[in-house]
């Protein structure tokens, strides 16, 4: 039998209902609404705590390491062997810079070690970050020709593989090349019921360096060059702008040693430099999300969409109309399928629309709770991760649309089937919020996890959300297995019991 | 001819014990509401050792589930059938229909409610004990938070019973009592403005009604503990009593 009139006689059937008709249209609205709701909660005043260093594009950023530096002129080839790193902290760095000026936020190029990443090439705060194997002893290599610089690593000093490569358009004549140490802060993460606390500890890199280099012959003498923090006074963890607006304990004093303004310092014996230097190099973005915080009404919005969908399938049984279809189409598999279909692009259309107007409708309040510049970048639907957030939310909502059709024709009960969605799609929510030790493995369990997808932003554990701890890919690929299985399993009864 | 409550009341009971699932939904609430308490008493670790009372009644998060959907039933399953006709006919007076229904109600879910708390306790005392932790089970702020979850359970029936009768098709009703109940407190954590904050903490009816669960750092509390208890209280009493006005306003 053909597909095509099946689908056409399950399109008219959720069409036909009314009351169906309102509740779709309820989840759109529920989800603009508390969309919109959400955001105007979600204040920040991470702007008006304007401590921070703004870089180049106008973010907010981390500058601060220890640099032992001097002016280049002209093209020219920095090398040094890092000997030895203090594994201080994963992201720690010790490597070679070459910046513009000495003040905070200035344009950069650098390329260094890391104890817990390898070696790591970046350009003015993150643009072009890329990452290679290695670890000490590790040659390094930084090129200058015109605008144009290489980064380069070698195991041995003879053999060099590229690790990035980056422009600085414009860049003048002179030019700082140095030597750089830093680590940033170990942040210790607290979740309680209902919030995180997060507090800062400053953490000490140090490295030695052996081997320095500056080529051509003319370019100047490293032995003339001069150590400097960046910024000379290193902020206390207070006035990271990572944690304002968060439950931040004071740091014990005993611990601060490191932070003050002396946190820098070069020893150079026989060739060899030893630097130590403290700080973070980066964005210096919060993890909150305003892209989540327009999305965040598909909770709500989800509840009216699941009674639909499993309603979708009890009715069937509630009425006796599927003795009536069985009849017209006695192969039972090809009709779910069919429901499922119809149900799945009805969802996804309208899912998609209603997320995408989430996010256009939410957009002044998001600006007006304080998510701007310089410390949130504004965000745009045209970014990769904006669209992921979106399309990824209308996926998961027919993730969700899927489950509750493949319960409701296993349970045939309307009242089981929707409380079994609400327990398996939001309960984990509220138990990974309120009870922190299992958050993480409840997001790994249940479809719940899903809501990942809804972050634009890099997971991050410093925020209350459970679900913002886990890959959004992860996240969604759980939910979509969910109601796989649940379609399967209902796939299987179908034909192996009667009607 | 007029039926005296105790048969009223023994009408319900039985309507209510004959449901279909009602015996599965009650049985699994206590198992729920057991095993998901000592699950989460396992979590506990000693370093940082959450309050350890709460942990073991951290079931009653699943078991209300169960809750709810007995309370729904209770009621829309008769307008799945003509049943309420009979019902009604039997007993006119409506208002003693609905409290007929709200006592059983309450007293089959607390009933059920004391043994999964007492089955929590027990549970999360055994578990803890091997990681060290003590939980006193005859200290009187142990008690408090045994008799609130008792209570919590039976007023979230109650609430479940006041939207159905409101509403009276299931699925609705259900829906609509999961999500006052769960997607309130979830919006406190998406808030990131404190009074904001406070305030759903405060007035949503599941964060104020389990306050009571609390043994330790009590002032950090965005209600006291009977308080909350009484917050709940009046969102149940204020669907029951619209719940009850629609009833004896419509047509059955």
């Amino acid at each position: 039998m053909n597909f095509v009139p099946l689908l056409r006689s399950e399109l008219t059937k959720l069409l036909s209902v009314r009351r169906w008709l309102v509740a779709l249209a309820a989840m759109a609205l529920l989800t603009i609404g508390f969309g919109l709701l959400s955001s105007a909660g979600s204040s920040t005043d991470a702007n008006e705590q304007a401590s921070y260093m703004v870089g180049p594009s106008g973010r907010a950023v981390n500058d601060q390491l220890y640099l032992v530096h001097g002016p280049v002129a002209g093209d020219a080839t920095v090398t040094a062997r890092v000997v030895r790193q203090r594994a201080s902290h994963p992201d720690a760095q010790a490597g070679l810079m070459v910046r513009e000026r000495m003040a905070s936020g200035s344009r950069y190029v650098s390329i260094a070690l890391t104890p817990g990443h390898g070696v790591r090439f970046d350009s003015n705060f993150g643009e072009h970050v890329r990452h290679a194997g290695g670890d000490a002893p590790q040659w390094l290599r930084l090129r200058r020709h015109g605008p144009e610089f290489r980064g380069e690593a070698s195991a041995d000093g003879r053999t060099w593989r590229e690790v990035g490569h980056a422009d600085l358009p414009g860049a003048g004549r002179d030019l700082q090349f140095g030597l750089f140490v830093n680590s940033p802060q170990r942040l210790e993460i607290t979740r309680t019921a209902g919030g995180t606390g997060v507090t800062g500890f400053p953490t000490l890199g140090r490295a030695t360096f052996a081997g320095v280099r500056l080529a051509p012959a003319g370019a100047g003498a490293v032995r003339e060059w001069r150590g400097q923090d960046i910024p000379p006074v290193l902020p206390g963890p207070s006035k990271d702008p990572r944690l304002a607006g968060k439950d931040v304990e004071a740091v014990p004093p005993a611990k601060r040693g490191v932070s003050g303004s002396s946190a820098g310092a070069v020893a150079a014996t026989g060739g060899s430099f030893t630097l130590t230097g403290s700080g973070d190099i980066g964005p210096a973005e919060g993890p909150d999300d305003s892209v989540q915080a327009s999305l965040f009404g598909t909770m709500f919005g989800l509840m009216a969409l699941a009674s639909v969908a499993v309603l979708f399938a009890t009715s069937e049984y509630k009425r006796h109309l599927v003795r009536t279809t069985f009849a017209a189409t006695p192969r039972r598999r090809p009709v779910l399928a069919a429901k499922a279909a119809v149900l799945a692009g009805t969802t996804f259309a309208l899912g998609l629309v209603t997320s995408v107007a989430a996010y256009f409708a939410s957009r002044p309040t998001i600006r007006s709770s304080g998510f701007t510049l310089p410390a949130y970048a504004p965000t745009s639907i045209g970014q990769p991760a904006v669209l992921r957030a979106i399309v990824g939310n209308a996926v998961l909502l027919v993730a969700f649309a899927l489950l509750g059709l493949g319960l409701g024709v296993i349970l045939r009960r309307s009242s089981a089937a929707i409380a079994l969605v609400f327990a398996l799609a939001v309960v984990p929510l509220f138990a990974g919020a309120a009870i922190p030790p299992v958050s993480k493995w409840l997001m790994w369990l249940t479809p719940a996890g899903g809501f990942a997808i809804e972050r634009a932003k890099p997971p991050s554990a410093e925020l209350a959300e459970p679900w913002s701890q886990i890959n959004p890919w992860l996240g969604l690929g759980i939910a979509c297995a969910y109601a796989a299985v649940a379609l399967g399993g209902a796939a299987w009864l179908l034909e192996r019991r009667d009607a | 001819m007029s039926v005296g409550v105790p048969a009223v009341v023994r009408a319900e009971r039985t309507k209510l014990w004959t449901l279909a699932g009602a015996r599965w939904l009650l049985a699994g609430a206590v198992a729920a509401q057991v095993a998901v308490g000592a699950a989460v008493a396992a979590s506990v670790e000693e370093a940082r050792a959450p309050d350890p009372v709460r942990s073991s009644l951290a079931g009653v998060w699943v078991a209300q589930v169960a809750v709810v959907v007995l309370g729904v039933l209770a009621v829309s399953s008769e307008y799945e059938t003509p049943q309420i006709r009979v019902t009604l006919a039997a007993v006119p007076r409506r208002v003693a229909v609905l409290a007929a229904k709200a006592a059983t109600v309450a007293a089959l879910v607390a009933g059920a409610a004391a043994l999964g708390t007492a089955g929590s306790l027990v549970a999360g005392r055994l578990v803890l004990s091997g990681n060290g932790i003590g939980l006193p089970l005859a200290a009187g702020s142990t008690a408090r938070a045994a008799a609130g979850t008792v209570c919590y359970l039976a007023l979230v029936a109650l609430l479940a019973l006041g939207i159905g009768t409101l509403v009276r098709d299931a699925a609705v009703a259900i829906v609509v009592t999961l999500s006052v109940l769960f997607l309130f407190p979830l919006l406190g954590l998406v808030v990131s403005d404190p009074a904001w904050q406070h305030r759903l903490h405060r007035y949503a009816p599941m964060d104020a009604g389990l306050a009571v669960q609390a043994t330790r750092r009590l002032g950090d509390l965005p209600v006291g503990p009977w308080a909350g208890v009484g917050i709940l209280a009046a969102y149940a009493a204020a669907c029951l009593l619209t719940g009850g006005a629609v009833f004896q306003a419509r047509d059955a």
